[in-house]
């Protein structure tokens, strides 16, 4: 199945890119994705998104459609052909490093 | 808050090509208002311009630092002449020649536990111009406890967010955002990014303020200039958030 993925801000300096698609197998989930494009395109990536222990950083923000992961089923949430995964870390004033 | 008083001749002048969008009534409103504006920096400075231009019958700035070189980039109420007198004290001077009906009431102070609720309690609204997250979570948490609205932006570079907080209406900032992001002391910022964003603000300021339009409860939006988009993301209250839960 094929995924479009979305990356705002840092991600996208860190990826170099803001829009882009992803082959993934079927029933894979957001943590897939993220595994994906931490293999394809920016090792970093898993360690900016993800805690040491391996859970969504608080900060940052991961939708599918729109929709808040953290309402879903988080790092679990299964994706489907054609979905919408976007990654936003909140930024602010005085505050992010990257 | 200001004492009551009707809108005169020429202030119905003044402010004509927005009272046919709320009405006399709306603008009345706005007259009756105090709105704190937190920090007159970057967010803080043009908000702080535009709740004037509007009408706001009452601003309290707050802010510790004095004005720097490095600020005038951005933080547009300060100007040349203004480097090394308090913010507070040069954003005022500009708002009062702007606006001589707004009373501003300037407050050179860092806002911490000991003053927060006292300043709180005496506005109506507080626009978040902060540049840390310790500041805003106070902040954030104070207005939940007393029921006072609070607009929170961020920015960095040329990206940006903005949340509307209304308590008991939606979720606060710690249940969108519970820990901070990692920190900087500098941080680039292209001066657009916080005037933006600060617009964003003050534009759900005066809708809640008159009671026009729907604040933007419920969702967070995303201020992309790299590629001009903007982004909504929906945002809900954490049953575990620390600040809604004791409320």
């Amino acid at each position: 199945m094929r995924v479009r993925v979305k990356v705002f801000a840092m991600f996208r300096e860190l990826l170099g890119t803001d829009v882009f698609t992803v082959e993934l197998d079927d029933d894979s989930t957001v943590f897939d994705l993220i595994e994906w494009i931490s293999k394809n395109m920016n090792e970093k990536f898993r360690d900016e998104v993800l805690d040491e222990k391996g859970r969504v950083k608080k900060y940052v923000k991961i939708l599918v459609n729109g929709r808040n992961i953290e309402f879903l089923d988080g790092l679990k949430t299964r994706l489907k052909h054609d979905d919408v995964v976007t990654f936003f870390p909140p930024v602010a004033g005085g505050l992010m490093v990257y | 808050m200001s004492a009551l008083a009707g809108l005169s001749e020429e202030e119905l002048a003044r402010y004509d090509r927005q009272i046919r969008i709320f009405g006399r009534e709306g603008q009345q409103r706005l007259k009756n208002a105090a709105v704190m504006v937190a920090g007159v920096g970057g967010l803080g400075s043009p908000a702080a311009l535009y709740l004037a231009a509007a009408g706001v019958g009452k601003i309290v700035l707050v802010d510790k630092e004095r004005v720097e070189l490095s600020n005038l980039n951005r933080q547009i109420l300060h100007w040349t002449g203004d480097i090394g007198t308090p913010k507070v004290r040069s954003a005022a001077e500009k708002l009062r020649k702007l606006n001589p009906h707004v009373e501003v009431e300037e407050v050179f102070a860092e806002i911490n536990e000991s003053n927060i609720m006292d300043l709180v309690k005496r506005v109506d609204l507080v626009i978040d111009g902060m540049d840390n997250w310790e500041t805003r979570y106070l902040i954030n948490r104070v207005c939940v406890e007393v029921g006072r609205p609070f607009i929170h932006a961020g920015v960095y570079g040329m990206h940006g967010q903005m949340l509307v907080i209304i308590p008991g209406k939606g979720p606060c900032l710690q249940c969108v955002i519970p820990e901070p992001p990692p920190s900087a002391e500098v941080f680039p910022v292209l001066g657009t990014t916080p005037g933006i964003l600060a617009m964003m603000q003050v534009t759900e300021a005066v809708k809640i303020l008159t009671g026009y339009g729907q604040p933007a409860v419920g969702k967070m939006v995303i201020y992309d200039g790299t590629t001009m988009t903007f982004e909504e993301i929906s945002v809900q209250k954490r049953e575990d958030c620390p600040v809604c839960r004791k409320k």
